[in-house]
């Protein structure tokens, strides 16, 4: 079963392409992006957007892999669930990555980095929770009127939607002081 | 102008019917009665842009919305050794070859039936199937053959001799001397085959060409029966050692391009009989396309209590904003003909997860900055000239990255990408739409 999805994972290559081509576009235009911020808390914010990234993924290929062993699902979608996490994960860390800038360049010169981080995400946790149930809504209304097979589907990629959420409301504060201890 | 609020609520009014009209089906409206007689249709037009028409009669259905078509080759040669391994490069060849053709959505595979082996492809149901089996056929190899009697050769009798396999004798000329082949265009503006040969195809060829002037040298491919051509040599071809031939002559449609696919991505090792096609009827049901859209529509009416319910009219704003977006969202589907499919559905509530993700992250912050006793009018200007750079990053990143990765994707795939692809391009118009909503709905006058 391991190997199955090891070799399932092996063949994501639109998913690894794209991963390595949002990580080289994010290093390169982290320097005009973040102009307004000091070097060290620009490289803070881009080791933040990547590790939130890379968590997001890992715990929703977990994730999968937990629903696939309970449920007998095949692994053929895996690509495809793996862009949809990738695409939300980043949607939803930009958002607080502009946030985070924003803050860092109201806030006072004696805020620490980490303060100035849970700002803004004290913000983003009532946001994803709407989102979440906006989901679950849409999810609910295709699987009980359009299709029961697309909605098993759909509902894989609602634990995509969880993971997401909770590692964007609350991880960012674990990130946050992870990425002050390797850019001192 | 698109700072006058009339303009604007006018544009969106027009973007929207021009949505609706796209997305519908043809429906027919009859009435006839004393007092009005109406005979006429609304959606399902096929409007003729930059003189390429555009067919919206209906979405392009991929295989799960609507159905397929199995194509099954029987594989030559079986019972020999090398069958197993002859399957497998047959099932590569073939792959490759429907990639060349530009088949995003298909699935190719080898079964064994009574001991046969068998090539299957499954396509949508809009694939041209008949045009697909020629493709896939053709072992793409190419010969040349000359006379067995050159004596026999006169102009009238070429019909006879096209007709007659048994009056041609091969060369020693083969698919291992030509380097590669080109298509070009004629005087005329027909289609023209050019072949270009390596150093030792080029004095085979010369050799043949001096041995058979003015008489002709039948061109075949595939490993068929009967020429293509029978074009005659003339002295200045066999004159000049250092040309590659050109072959002119009435192909039909499509047939040189077939054939460039089947030459570049082959040989086959073995041939292909007997192609039969299946209809097979799609897993999603016949009617998917009618039930997800109530689906989304009955699913729009559940989020339109909970945006109430959190925004009170804000959030109604929203939700209209998140509707008109979709709507856009599957107009630009349909005109850019982008398969129906669950990766398609996957990628439809990708792109609604971002219009609401956004959309609600401007409404609290419209809240936040409310609550410190600020005017709604700057409070609107401040937070949506925030929000524009997360909308430009976000559009950005994926737009481009998505395009990239297009250039690998394959099968469903493509849908999802496409459907990413046309959600970052309506991400502005929700920008747009959201912001015109809330300010004509008080936000300039407070």
């Amino acid at each position: 079963m391991i190997s199955g999805f090891i070799n399932t994972l092996e063949t994501c290559k639109e998913f690894i392409i794209f991963f390595g081509v949002v990580v080289g576009f994010v290093a390169i235009f982290s320097s005009p992006v973040l102009k307004s911020v000091q070097k060290i808390n620009r490289k803070r914010i881009v080791a933040l957007f990547i590790i939130s990234l890379c968590l997001s993924i890992v715990l929703s290929i977990v994730a999968f892999f937990g629903y696939v062993l309970f449920t007998k699902y095949s692994y053929e979608n895996l690509n495809l669930y793996l862009l949809f996490t990738l695409i939300l994960s980043i949607n939803l860390n930009l958002s607080l990555v502009v946030n985070i800038r924003r803050e860092i360049s109201r806030a006072k010169k004696s805020m620490s980095f980490s303060e100035s981080v849970g700002g803004s995400v004290r913000r983003n946790f009532r946001k994803v929770f709407d989102v979440i149930i906006y989901y679950l809504l849409f999810l609910l209304a295709i699987l009980f009127l359009a299709n029961r097979e697309i909605g098993s589907f759909i509902g894989m990629l609602f634990i995509s939607v969880l993971v997401c959420s909770f590692v964007s409301a609350f991880a960012p504060s674990f990130i946050c002081k992870l990425s002050e201890r390797i850019f001192k | 102008m698109l700072k006058n609020e009339n303009f604007r609520l006018v544009l969106i009014s027009l973007i929207f019917s021009a949505s609706v009209l796209v997305i519908l089906p043809r429906i027919e409206i009859y009435v006839s009665n004393k007092l009005l007689k109406v005979d006429s249709y609304v959606g399902g037009y096929s409007p003729k842009i930059f003189g390429k028409v555009i067919d919206l009669s209906d979405f392009k259905k991929g295989m799960d919305v609507g159905g397929m078509e199995r194509v099954v080759f029987t594989i030559g040669d079986a019972g020999t050794e090398n069958v197993e391994t002859n399957s497998q490069l047959v099932k590569e060849i073939t792959e490759k070859r429907m990639k060349s053709g530009g088949y995003k959505e298909y699935q190719v595979y080898i079964s064994k039936t009574d001991g046969k082996y068998q090539l299957v492809v499954e396509v949508p149901k809009y694939v041209d199937i008949n045009y697909l089996a020629v493709l896939l056929n053709g072992t793409g190899n190419l010969t040349f053959k000359t006379l067995k009697n050159p004596a026999e050769w006169g102009p009238e009798e070429a019909a006879r001799l096209v007709a007659s396999p048994d009056s041609w004798l091969p060369t020693d000329i083969s698919r291992s001397d030509v380097s590669d082949l080109a298509i070009s265009k004629g005087s005329t503006g027909q289609d023209q085959l050019q072949i270009i040969f390596k150093p030792e195809g080029k004095a085979k060829f010369n050799k043949v060409a001096k041995e058979n002037v003015n008489k002709p040298v039948a061109f075949f491919i595939n490993d068929q029966d009967f020429p293509v051509l029978i074009p005659v040599i003339d002295e200045s071809l066999a004159a000049d050692a250092l040309v590659d031939p050109t072959l002119t002559g009435y192909f039909p449609q499509g047939f040189l391009q077939s054939f460039l696919i089947q030459y570049k991505n082959g040989p086959l090792p073995v041939k292909l009989f007997s192609p039969e096609a299946f209809d097979v009827a799609p897993k999603f049901g016949s009617n998917f396309i009618e039930k997800f859209g109530l689906a989304l529509l009955v699913g729009f009416s559940a989020t339109l209590i909970l945006s109430l319910i959190r925004f009170k009219k804000e959030g109604i704003l929203l939700s209209m904003s998140v509707f008109l977006s979709i709507c856009l969202f599957l107009a630009l589907v349909k005109v850019f003909s982008v398969s129906v499919n669950f990766a398609l559905v996957a990628g439809t509530l990708t792109a609604l997860l971002l219009f609401v993700e956004k959309g609600y992250e401007i409404l609290y912050k419209i809240k936040l900055e409310e609550s410190k006793d600020k005017p709604f009018g700057y409070v609107i200007e401040k937070v949506f000239g925030e929000q524009g750079d997360i909308f430009k990053y976000v559009i950005i990143l994926l737009f481009f990255t998505m395009l990239l990765v297009l250039r690998s994707a394959k099968g469903e795939l493509v849908s999802f990408i496409y459907s990413i692809v046309i959600g970052c391009l309506c991400l502005p118009y929700l920008y747009f739409v959201f912001k015109t909503l809330l300010e004509t709905s008080g936000g300039k006058k407070k």
